[in-house]
């Protein structure tokens, strides 16, 4: 009988581990990218973000189609998916990192905290280690990531994507990021 | 009792287990997200732009979008010296397309060859998608055209006009690699004394990307049926992307721009070297914001 209670405990452990270590998640989270030149402001949306989240250790990754970008011009889509990203080659770009202050978290309760995200950003077949400040709003089941494009900018030239003399008044050398996901406790 | 104990035990031992097990193959994946599910696309840029040479490619101007078209032809390599290898020659065709709705383009240009006049259509029937459900493109194209020219006799309008229909597969089979063929019906309702109003094809295209934004490419098209004297045509040129503009630039034997002349009136060969030197210039310009059309094919 010790044993069977022995079992129900280490039973109940468990389950109470898998607790602390929520997963939230979405396939439909956001991200804008805007370039600005004094020739042509450029933006784009991918409504399409795949993004996870474990409460436990604040471990989030991000894995974004470079596909699914929409543009307001259909050869500005073709160029990036085509002569910038070249998403034949690198179909996807993808961040794996943690919150910096998990700890102080707490998932239980709703609110609005100002975290830093450190992580490995992977763009273009190019990995970089980077720190994006941001946002994160607890809301029941509900965990949104959030942060302002001028917090996350990252320079084309560090991922290897080259702009042709002929195109850099019209595509900034420094792009920024915005991104806005709400994931759902699963 | 004991033997009760024991199974329960079993139990207990094997649920744990299985919990454990659980537990450590969800920290064992190693991406959080999991198993994303594949995002299916329409495969785009087959193409630079709407044709492959003289041949129309497998892509379609998208919705909202006007190409402006400038199809230059000089005059035959071996008209000679004297006619500065026909640079002092030249044949244009300027021309419109728009994408209408999404799939569907409508095009009308006039060529300085028999002061055409001409109008069509090319609509995509089904478009080659990443997960090879669909694995090619297939793309139904219609054109009519009228000879402007002043005959030497008389002739009725119906008579100027000549007809082409086409039927373009093509497949994206890698990034830098797009096939397509294009079996053609040209109707010409006018045809010289002994010759057949009807003529078949096979058109034949292919581009080879170099670079993200220079590609070589080839394009045949041989008479199905021995009609007349005329000749398959045989263009190899290059697309150059810049910005909105796509330059092609190409040899090739034909000095028509437009199918019913290209296809079956062609009178000139490589081996004699009555080539030309030619050029397309595209350049699109977005006259309607796309997300009015939900649909849209990119």
């Amino acid at each position: 009988m010790k044993k069977i209670i022995l079992s129900l405990a280490f039973v109940g452990l468990i389950s109470t581990a898998f607790k602390a270590g929520s997963v939230y998640k979405t396939s439909a989270g956001e991200i804008k990218f805007f370039s600005h030149t004094n020739m042509e402001d450029i933006d784009a949306t991918n409504n399409l973000v795949a993004a996870a989240l474990s409460s436990d250790k604040g471990a989030v990754e991000f894995s974004v189609n470079v596909n699914s970008f929409k543009f307001k011009k259909a050869l500005m889509q073709k160029h990036f998916q085509e002569n910038y990203m070249e998403s034949g080659k690198y179909p996807k770009a993808t961040f794996k990192g943690t919150i910096l202050e998990n700890a102080k978290l707490d998932y239980a309760k709703d609110g609005t905290y100002a975290v830093k995200v450190k992580g490995t950003f992977t763009m273009h077949g190019v990995a970089k280690d980077i720190t994006i400040p941001g946002k994160i709003i607890i809301a029941g089941a509900k965990a949104t990531l959030q942060n302002t494009g001028k917090d996350f900018r990252v320079k084309l030239k560090d991922y290897g994507i080259k702009v042709p003399a002929q195109n850099a008044a019209n595509v900034s050398e420094d792009i920024n990021i915005t991104v806005n996901c709400a994931l759902i406790k699963k | 009792m004991r033997n009760f104990n024991s199974t329960i035990r079993k139990y207990f031992t094997a649920a744990a287990m299985i919990c454990c097990m659980v537990q450590v193959s969800g920290q064992g994946d190693s991406s959080l997200l999991g198993n994303e599910p594949e995002i299916v696309e329409k495969v785009q840029n087959a193409f630079k732009t709407t044709k492959v040479i003289n041949l129309q490619s497998t892509e379609v101007t998208d919705a909202g979008v006007l190409d402006f078209k400038i199809n230059h032809r000089f005059g035959a390599l071996n008209t000679g010296a004297n006619n500065a290898f026909g640079l002092d020659q030249a044949f244009i065709r300027i021309g419109f397309e728009y994408g209408a709705i999404p799939n569907l383009m409508l095009g009308i240009g006039r060529t300085s060859v028999d002061k055409t006049l001409d109008g069509y259509f090319k609509y995509r029937i089904m478009h080659q998608t990443s997960d090879n459900k669909k694995p090619f493109s297939l793309l139904l194209f219609g054109d009519v055209n009228s000879r402007r020219i002043k005959f030497p006799f008389l002739v009725s309008q119906s008579q100027r006009l000549a007809y082409c229909a086409q039927l373009i597969l093509g497949r994206k089979f890698s990034e830098s690699f797009s096939l397509e063929l294009a079996p053609s019906y040209v109707h010409y309702n006018l045809a010289p004394f002994g010759v057949s109003n009807d003529q078949y094809a096979l058109g034949i295209g292919l581009r080879q990307k170099i670079t993200n934004r220079l590609s070589v490419n080839l394009e045949y098209i041989p008479l199905l049926g021995a009609n007349g004297a005329y000749k398959n045509s045989l263009s190899l040129g290059c697309d150059i992307e810049t910005g909105g503009h796509v330059f092609q630039l190409h040899l090739t034997n034909s000095n028509g721009m437009v199918e019913p002349q290209f296809i079956g009136r062609n009178d000139n060969t490589w081996q004699s070297g009555s080539i030309r030197f030619g050029f397309n210039i595209s350049r699109v310009f977005t006259l309607v914001d796309p997300s009015r059309f939900p649909n849209n094919s990119y």
